[in-house]
């Protein structure tokens, strides 16, 4: 009768130790429920401003748009889901629910500046702070002039990069 | 063929803007090419005389 109380005591020592049984099974449990209880944010912001890339001053009444894109349709244009006129300093900002298979982009424009269409990718489920640089337009003006013709066959091809990359031959 | 002509295109502002031209005359080609800056919300004129 003592042999099988101090069995009996053996085995509720061993279960309720942190090595085996049910505390080890408890201890377990509560590990694992420190990490499931962990949960994942799934709002994800982006704030930043709108500057002049050449200058570096900041562009009041830029429109910033919030874009998503299917992750696997490498070909599939982003689609917008928020648009945001930037203040005064240029600021703007967005919240937003980050939806599973999608990526998420800015895009932004303003009147003579040329528009950023993939702009930079945001990071799930975090505060993203980004600043969006636009190249402002210019004009360039090209006289063509054959000086000293040769013949009818004279060829002249010009091609301008940057911007338009326009191509132009006669 | 005898070109006297202008064009004009939009660039980058503020930036230097690639150009690039070729002229062939008695059946010889010749290429050209530099960099042109243009201010921003501005119009730069750029001559080729060939």
């Amino acid at each position: 009768m003592r042999l099988q109380n101090k069995q009996i005591k053996g085995i509720v020592h061993w279960l309720l130790s942190p090595f085996g049984g049910v505390g080890g099974g408890l201890i377990l449990l509560f590990l694992i429920g420190i990490t499931s209880c962990k949960k994942e944010s799934k709002t994800t912001q982006v704030k930043g401003f709108v500057i002049d890339e050449t200058t570096g001053v900041r562009l009041a009444g830029a429109r910033v748009f919030l874009t998503k894109q299917n992750t696997d349709c490498f070909s599939c244009q982003g689609t917008t889901i928020a648009m945001e006129i930037a203040d005064a300093n240029g600021v703007y900002g967005f919240d937003f629910e980050h939806e599973q298979g999608f990526t998420y982009r800015l895009a932004a424009n303003h009147t003579n500046y040329w528009d950023v269409v993939n702009g930079p990718n945001l990071t799930k489920g975090e505060k993203n702070t980004k600043i969006i640089g636009l190249t402002p337009k210019a004009y360039i003006r090209v006289f063509i002039k054959n000086v000293n013709p040769y013949d009818g066959d004279d060829e002249l091809g010009l091609t301008v990069l940057g911007g338009e990359g326009i191509h132009f031959m006669e | 063929m005898t070109v006297d002509t202008s064009i004009v295109k939009m660039v980058l502002g503020n930036k230097d803007n690639p150009i690039a031209w070729f002229v062939t005359k008695n059946g010889v080609q010749t290429s050209f090419n530099t960099t042109v800056y243009c201010s921003a919300f501005d119009t730069t004129n750029f001559s080729i005389n060939y």
